[in-house]
C-alpha cells in the first residue's frame, strides 16, 4: 500500500549536484528516518517524492507505479512542514478540512473527518480558532491533523519538532511514534537530531553530501556502523576516535571508543588521564578527560562516579566494543 | 515552488508593467533631448531649427541658471538638515512611553498628508503674512517689527515649509528603525556603564544609520523637485531669489514656451537626480540581498 | 455665489476622488501579476528589473514636462481627467510593484506548496489560498497610492486648466485674498485634506515601507 522506491535519483540545482545518485528502498508501514547534518540534502530528497521539486534524473515509484512525473497531490502523500505552513486565514477546522474539500468531498463527510482527526489530537476545543491563536505544540498537531484527514499512504515530515521547545519536543515525539502505530502507514521523517532518528526510525537514512552513507535499523547503526562518518553521528555523547600508536595496537588505522563503552577507575587501567571537565547528572556522569597519548576522551558511567576536575582517572576500553577503521574510514 | 513551466505565464504577467514603464521612460526622455537640440517656441509652431548646443548655453550662461541651481541646493540640503536633525529629535522623543502617544503620533504625522498646495497657502496666509499672519501678530506681541517672510527671506520662508512637510517622513521612518532596536542591546550597554548620551552615540545612531541614509537619499529626490509650493507662496521670486531648477524650467516652458530651453534645463535635472539615483538604487539593491 | 462656489468646490473634490481612485485601481490591475511573477517565479533578472522600475520613479519630472505636455496637447489629453489618471498611474506604478512586492514576497512559500500536497489545483490556490493572503498587501497598497494620487501638485498644476482640476489645483488658485478669504481657504482646506489624513492615519506602517522601497519596515 504505501511502498516507496526510487531507483538512480539525482537533483541538480544548476550545476551543484544536490543528490548525485540515490537507490532506496522504503517498505509499506516502515517509519523511515532521513538524517544527516544540515545542508545534506535531505529536505530535497523528502521534496523530490512530495513532487515538489521534478527530479533530475532517475525514477520514483509509489506502490510499483511510476510516479515520476505526478503532480505532489496525486501521488497519496501527505506532508508536515517545518514551518508548518498553516493557511493563517483560516480557522483549525478549515485548515485540517482544506485536502478534504479540495477533494470535493460533501460537508457532512469533511466534518466527520475533522472532528475525529481533532479526536486524535486533542484539537477538539480549538477548532474554531485561527492559528495565531494557538501554542506551537498546538499548531504542529493542526498541520499532522491536515495530514491525517486524506489518509494517505505515506506521511512527509520535514523536520516537524525543530521550532518546539526541548520539553515539547519530546512529548511530540511520542506522539508522532504512537500515531504511526495507530495509523500504521508508512512514514519518512527528515531530521538532523540522530536523538529523533534513533528513537522513533524502524529505518535510519544517513545522509552526506546528497549520497547514502548507511542504511539499517537504530541498532544497526549503533552496533556496527559502515564508517567514520555514521560512527561519529550515530550516538550520544559522540564516540571518541583515536588514531596513530594507539590505534595501531589494535591492529587499524583508527579506532573508536563509545563513551559508554570503557571502564573507569581511580586507581588502574590501560590509559590514565587527568578529569578536566565532569558532569554528575544523578543517573549518570559524562567525564572529559585528558590522556597524554590519546588527547580529549569522554566517557560515561551509570549512576555517580565521585570525581572532579583534577582528579586521576584510568579508563580501560571494552574489548568488545572496540570500533576499528581502515585508513579510507571504513568499518574495518 | 519551482517545478516546471511557470516562467513564461510569470513573463507574460510582468510584460504590462514593464512595457508601460519602459514606453514612459524612453519615449518623452529621448523626445526631451531631440528638443532640447532645436530652437522651437510652442507661440511660433513651424519654424523649429536645428540648434545644436544654443539652448544647452543659453541655460549655462544665464544666471538665472546658476542662482537656480544654488536655490535648488540650499532648499535640499537645508530640508534635508532640518527634517533629520529634527526627526531624530522626534523620533527619541515619540519613542518614550508617555500619556497620549497615539494622538501625538498622529499630529506628529499629520502634516505628511496635507496636500502641498494647501499647506503652501496656510503657510503663506494665515502664519507668514506680514499683516494678519500669525508669526506677524506673535512679534508684535513680543514687541518686534513683523517681517514680511515671503518677500524678506523668500527661499528659507519656502525651506521652512517644506521642511514642516517632510518632518514627519523623516521622524516616521527613524522611529521605524528606533522601534527596531531590541531593548536587550540598550540593557546590555547600560550594563556596560554607558550613559544616554553614550547610548545615542554608540548604539543608537548607529543602530538608524541605515534608515537615516534612506530619509536622505529619498527626501533628495523629493526635494530635487519641489514645485507647488514655490508656485503658490511666491512665483520664483522676487526676481528669480526662490526659483528652483524644476521652476525655472517650468517656467520656460509652460510660461516663455520655449521648449528647447526648457528641455535642456529638463536634462540637466535629469542629470543631477540621476547622481543621487545611483547610491540610492546601489543601497536598495544590496537591501534587496537579504 | 456661494452656491456656484460649493459646486465648484464638489466638482474638484469629485475630480480629486476620480483621479485617485482611478489611477490606483488601473495601476493595480497592472502591478498586481507583475509584483506576483516577481516574488514567486524569479529569474536572475527579477532583482534589475525591480531596480530599474524603482529608476524611473527617480526621473525628475521636469524632465519630462515638456514632451508630455506636447503628446498631451496633440492627443487632446490636456485638461482631462483621463489624462491625469494615466500620469497618475505611471509615476506611482514603480511603487506600487515595489510595495506589493516586498507583501507576496512575505507569503511563505510552504503554504503555497502545502496548498499544493492538499490537492489545490492553480484556481482553487489562487481563491482559497493566495488572494486572502494578499488582501491585506493589496488594501495598504491602494491606501498609500490613493494618498500619493490625492496630493500630487505637479502634473495635476501644469495639466489641468479648471474642468479636471482637482483639489491641488484648484486650492492654488486661491490665492489672492478677497472677500471672506480666509473661512473660505480653512473650508475648502479642511475638507481636501481631513479624508487623506485619516486614511493615511491607517497606513503610517504602509507608509514608510512603500516611500522606502521595502529598505525600511
Ligand atoms: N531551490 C534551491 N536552489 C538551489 N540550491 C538549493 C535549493 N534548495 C536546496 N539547495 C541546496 O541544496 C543543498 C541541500 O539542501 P537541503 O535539502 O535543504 O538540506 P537539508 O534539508 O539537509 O538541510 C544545500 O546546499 C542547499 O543550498
Ligand atoms: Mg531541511
Amino acid at each position: 500500500m504505501g511502498s516507496i522506491r526510487l531507483e538512480n535519483v539525482s537533483k541538480h540545482f544548476g550545476e551543484h549536484a544536490v543528490i548525485p545518485s540515490i537507490d532506496l528502498e522504503i517498505n509499506d508501514g516502515e517509519f523511515v528516518v532521513f538524517v544527516g547534518p544540515s545542508g545534506c540534502g535531505k529536505s530535497t530528497l523528502l521534496r523530490l517524492i512530495a513532487g515538489l521539486e521534478d527530479v533530475t534524473g532517475g525514477r520514483i515509484l509509489i506502490d510499483g507505479d511510476d510516479a515520476t512525473a505526478k503532480p505532489p497531490a496525486k501521488r497519496g502523500l501527505a506532508m508536515v512542514f517545518q514551518s508548518y505552513a498553516l493557511y493563517p486565514h483560516m480557522s483549525v477546522r478549515s485548515n485540517i478540512g482544506f485536502p478534504l474539500k479540495m477533494a470535493n468531498l460533501d460537508k457532512a463527510e469533511i466534518d466527520r473527518k475533522v472532528n475525529d482527526a481533532a479526536a486524535i489530537l486533542n484539537l477538539t476545543d480549538y477548532l474554531e480558532r485561527k492559528p495565531r491563536a494557538l501554542s506551537g505544540g498546538q499548531r504542529q498537531r493542526v498541520a499532522i491533523g491536515r495530514a491525517i484527514v486524506r489518509s494517505p499512504e505515506c506521511f512527509l515530515f520535514d523536520e516537524p519538532l525543530s521550532n518546539l521547545d526541548a520539553a515539547l519536543r519530546v512529548n511530540m515525539r511520542l506522539e508522532i511514534s504512537e500515531l504511526h502505530q495507530q495509523l500504521g502507514a508508512t512514514s519518512i521523517y527528515v531530521t538532523h537530531d540522530q536523538v529523533e532518528a534513533m528513537t522513533m526510525a524502524d529505518k535510519i537514512v544517513v545522509l552526506r553530501a546528497g549520497n547514502i552513507e548507511q542504511v539499517g535499523s537504530p541498532l544497526e547503526l549503533y552496533r556496527s556502523p559502515a564508517n567514520l562518518f555514521v560512527a561519529g553521528f550515530i550516538g550520544s555523547p559522540k564516540m571518541n576516535f583515536i588514531d596513530g600508536k594507539a590505534a595501531e595496537e589494535f591492529g587499524a588505522h583508527t579506532i573508536g571508543i563509545r563513551p559508554e563503552h570503557v571502564a573507569l577507575s581511580t586507581e588502574s587501567g590501560k590509559w590514565m588521564g587527568k578529569v578536566a571537565v565532569s558532569e554528575h547528572l544523578g543517573s549518570d556522569t559524562f567525564l572529559h578527560v585528558d590522556v597524554p597519548e590519546l588527547g580529549h576522551i569522554t566517557t560515561r558511567t551509570d549512576g555517580e562516579f565521585p570525581v572532579r576536575h583534577g582528579d586521576t582517572v584510568f579508563i580501560s576500553p571494552d574489548p568488545e566494543r572496540l570500533y576499528r577503521f581502515n585508513a579510507d574510514g571504513l568499518a574495518a | 515552488m519551482a517545478t516546471t513551466h511557470t516562467h513564461s505565464a510569470a513573463r507574460l504577467m510582468m510584460a504590462p508593467s514593464v512595457i508601460l514603464l519602459l514606453l514612459w521612460m524612453i519615449v518623452p526622455l529621448s523626445m526631451t533631448v531631440y528638443f532640447s537640440f532645436l530652437r522651437y517656441n510652442l507661440l511660433m509652431p513651424g519654424t523649429e531649427s536645428f540648434a545644436g548646443f544654443m539652448n544647452y548655453r543659453f541655460f549655462l550662461t544665464d544666471p538665472a541658471f546658476f542662482q537656480a541651481i544654488g536655490n535648488t541646493l540650499i532648499l535640499v540640503g537645508g530640508v534635508l538638515f532640518a527634517t533629520v536633525a529634527g526627526g531624530i529629535a522626534l523620533a527619541l522623543l515619540l519613542n518614550q512611553p508617555m500619556f497620549g502617544q497615539g494622538i501625538v503620533r498622529i499630529l506628529v504625522i499629520a502634516p505628511f498628508f496635507v496636500m502641498p498646495t494647501v499647506s503652501a497657502l496656510v503657510w503663506k496666509n494665515m502664519l507668514m503674512n506680514p499683516v494678519n499672519g500669525l508669526f506677524a501678530s506673535l512679534a508684535r506681541f513680543l514687541g518686534f517689527q513683523p517681517i514680511d517672510f515671503l518677500s524678506s527671506i523668500p527661499l528659507t520662508s519656502i525651506s521652512l515649509i517644506v521642511a514642516w512637510q517632510w518632518l514627519p517622513f523623516a521622524t516616521l521612518i527613524l522611529l521605524t528603525a528606533l522601534q527596531s532596536l531590541s531593548e536587550e542591546q540598550n540593557e546590555a550597554a547600560e550594563m556596560d556603564g554607558a550613559n544616554a548620551w553614550n547610548r545615542l552615540i554608540y548604539i543608537i545612531l548607529p543602530h538608524m544609520a541605515r534608515a537615516i541614509t534612506v530619509v536622505v537619499l529619498i527626501e533628495t529626490i523629493f526635494l530635487l523637485s519641489v514645485f507647488a509650493e514655490i508656485l503658490v507662496t511666491t512665483n520664483g521670486g522676487p526676481g528669480t531669489e526662490s526659483t528652483n531648477l524644476t521652476y525655472l524650467v517650468y517656467m520656460q516652458a509652460l510660461l516663455q514656451f520655449d521648449v528647447g530651453g526648457a528641455s535642456a534645463g529638463g536634462i540637466i535635472a535629469v542629470i543631477l537626480a540621476n547622481i543621487v539615483a545611483i547610491f540610492l538604487v546601489r543601497m536598495i539593491g544590496k537591501n534587496l540581498e537579504d | 455665489m456661494e452656491v456656484q462656489a460649493r459646486s465648484n468646490y464638489f466638482h474638484h473634490f469629485w475630480n480629486s476622488v476620480a483621479i485617485s481612485l482611478g489611477s490606483t485601481v488601473i495601476g493595480l490591475l497592472i502591478a498586481v501579476p507583475a509584483a506576483w511573477a516577481m516574488a514567486f517565479s524569479p529569474t536572475k533578472r527579477t532583482k534589475d528589473i525591480l531596480l530599474w522600475m524603482l529608476s524611473t520613479k527617480m526621473l525628475p519630472a521636469v524632465g519630462v514636462l515638456v514632451p508630455i505636455y506636447i503628446i498631451f496637447r496633440d492627443l487632446g489629453l490636456l485638461d482631462t481627467r483621463i489624462g491625469l489618471i494615466i500620469i497618475m498611474m505611471l509615476i506611482n506604478l514603480p511603487i506600487m510593484v515595489w510595495m506589493l512586492y516586498t507583501y507576496f514576497k512575505e507569503i511563505p512559500g510552504e503554504i503555497l506548496e502545502a496548498a499544493r500536497m492538499d490537492g489545490a489545483t492553480l484556481g482553487k490556490e489562487l481563491v482559497y489560498v493566495l488572494t486572502p493572503m494578499a488582501i491585506p498587501g493589496i488594501a495598504s497598497t491602494l491606501l498609500l497610492n490613493i494618498i500619493l494620487a490625492w496630493n500630487e501638485a505637479f502634473w495635476t498644476l501644469n495639466l489641468t486648466a479648471s474642468k479636471a482640476a482637482p483639489l491641488t489645483a484648484f486650492i492654488a488658485s486661491y490665492s489672492s485674498p478677497e472677500g471672506l478669504f480666509y473661512a473660505k481657504l480653512s473650508a475648502a482646506s479642511t475638507m481636501a485634506i481631513a479624508p487623506i489624513v485619516i486614511l493615511g492615519w491607517f497606513s503610517q506602517k504602509q507608509l514608510v515601507r512603500g516611500l522606502t522601497f521595502g529598505a525600511v519596515k
